[in-house]
């Protein structure tokens, strides 16, 4: 293995090999670690579904934003490669189940239409009739929802597989099975990274682990205000095309669309757990509930086979905006905290990570400095930004319904602030 | 020149022949993990039972080691495919957080 590179990044999912490309296209040396198989980790396992449609959560102008360029790219994706990556565009619908969710995904029609995303309101019957006529809106109670023609879906291994070559044949160096253990830090800068097939000397280390880049992170000092959560997801036996878009009921933590390749792969993602363990082991109890959802939502779906079912973790963020950019530590940088959407930030953070790692600054400074990891550098700082980012994302008319689903999961992620406080 | 024994489909729930699979081994999909990646064998319902053993082997003779020395994929539950509707019914814990 090689002994020093000039730029070093830790993990092999979407989001490493993507730097690795662009990094290696714009001239450096790069070397890519991986402690098992390309897209083994959250890649491989998500439902690799690319939306703009965030749940209100997670909608912040700048995330929005995120998820318009990473759309924007993807769609340029099959001319510059010439490699077909199952890149789908049938939308999304996000669907309102009592009158609270409907205001609040209104809002979020209102900062995707500031973006220029054509979003729009659907009724239960447009549901019904155009959009996904398979879909029991009565029975499921909804009350319409918010759709987003330009979302898409795509096949993860494909899309990082494509990336890993080009990226290899830019002259990235791609080694799998070899584990980065830690991260050597002198004098607040990164010097190089110990694997489990030796060292090797870094000028520039790229943390882009998931879940694990806490773990890494940590060996150089760094604390990272995230934690993994295991999701679970099932797929059925591939059936004829009858889905088009992705559906996503969050009153129901109910997600769901069917691939190119024609399974429909989905989860319920009620009861996640906090995996500190970063235990990957599926709950046949989460595919039961999963199930019923699904049955509820599609019942002529009952007599349909599943095949398989796993989990993958997500890895959350305190206050549910990635972390991107150089920490404290002088060349380590990490990219991390998708909370799930790391397929759906991947090429818009790729490219300006690419820029501030290549020339130190980039030219949208504004989301650079939301999304950097010096944010959590002082407790004091990193309280104040939480509860304001959180304030701030809380609709007024939401505070009174806290009683409804999303309104119990902010009550539950505002108990871990005030824990942390 | 093709050999013929190379049309044999070895992966029935994906329809994959031994060509495909040899042809994406020389590409550098050199672990089963990233061939049933790539190509989708051992993901379709049978779950690699009837293909994996086949593609093992064809790996081993490719990169000189006994098909046994090969990392195999792991089995994801169920075992063999089972309906929607029978699972509805397998827990019915209360679904609230």
């Amino acid at each position: 293995m090689k002994n020093s590179a000039q730029v070093v990044i830790i993990g092999g999912g979407v989001n490493g090999c993507l730097l690795a490309y662009h990094l290696a296209k714009s001239g450096l040396d790069v070397v890519l670690l991986e402690e098992n198989y390309l897209a083994s980790g959250a890649t491989g396992r998500s439902q690799a579904g690319i939306r703009q449609n965030l749940i209100p959560l997670f909608a912040t102008k700048q995330n929005i934003k995120l998820a318009k360029r990473s759309v924007e790219i993807f769609e340029q994706l099959g001319d510059r490669f010439d490699r077909d990556v199952e890149f789908t565009q049938h939308g999304s619908l996000l669907l309102a189940h009592n009158q609270a969710e409907k205001n609040l995904f209104r809002q979020v029609m209102a900062r995707q239409r500031e973006q220029g995303i054509q979003s729009t309101w659907v009724t239960n019957h447009q549901i019904a009739d155009e959009i996904a006529p398979c879909l029991d809106v009565d029975k499921a109670e909804t009350l319409g929802g918010l759709y987003c023609p330009s979302d898409a879906q795509v096949n993860p291994f494909k899309l990082t597989h494509t990336y890993a070559e080009f990226a290899n044949r830019e002259g990235a160096l791609i080694y799998t099975g070899t584990k980065a253990i830690s991260i050597e830090v002198d004098h607040q800068k990164v010097i190089g990274v110990n694997t489990s097939k030796g060292r090797i000397q870094a000028e520039k280390v790229v943390v882009a682990g998931g879940a694990k880049t806490r773990k890494l992170a940590k060996t150089a000092g760094v604390t990272l205000p995230t934690f993994p959560e295991r999701h679970e997801i099932a797929i059925t036996e591939p059936l004829a095309p009858f889905l088009d878009p992705i559906v996503f009921s969050p009153h129901h933590w109910t997600i769901f669309g069917q691939t190119e390749r024609g399974g429909v792969i989905g989860g319920w993602s009620g009861v996640a757990k906090k995996a500190s363990d970063y235990n990957q082991e599926a709950d046949a109890k989460i595919l039961s509930a999963y199930s019923r959802y699904l049955a509820l939502f599609i019942p002529n779906l009952r007599k349909v086979n599943i095949l398989r079912f796993w989990s993958g973790l997500f890895d959350i963020p305190i206050d549910f905006t990635p972390i991107v950019g150089e920490t404290w530590i002088k060349n380590l940088f990490v990219n991390c905290g998708f909370a799930g959407h790391g397929i759906t930030y991947a090429p818009a953070l790729g490219e300006l990570l690419t820029e501030l790692i290549t020339t130190g600054s980039t030219s949208n400074q504004d989301i650079m400095d939301s999304l950097s990891p010096k944010r959590f550098r002082s407790p004091k700082k990193y309280v104040e930004q939480t509860l304001w980012r959180f304030m701030d994302r809380i609709p007024d008319t939401t505070w009174e319904k806290m009683r409804s689903p999303l309104g119990k999961l902010m009550l539950r992620w505002g108990h871990l602030i005030s824990k942390l406080m | 020149m093709v050999n013929k024994d190379q049309e044999v489909t070895i992966c029935y729930c994906e329809d994959i022949s031994k060509k495909e699979i040899i042809e994406a081994i020389e590409k550098g999909y050199t672990t089963i993990e990233s061939l049933k990646r790539q190509l989708r064998v051992g993901m379709g319902p049978c779950q690699g039972r009837n293909c994996l053993n086949e593609i093992s082997k064809e790996l081993g003779r490719k990169m000189g080691k006994q098909p046994q020395e090969l990392k195999f994929p792991r089995v994801r539950l169920p075992l063999v495919p089972v309906p929607v509707m029978v699972w509805e019914k397998i827990f019915t814990t209360k679904d609230k957080r």
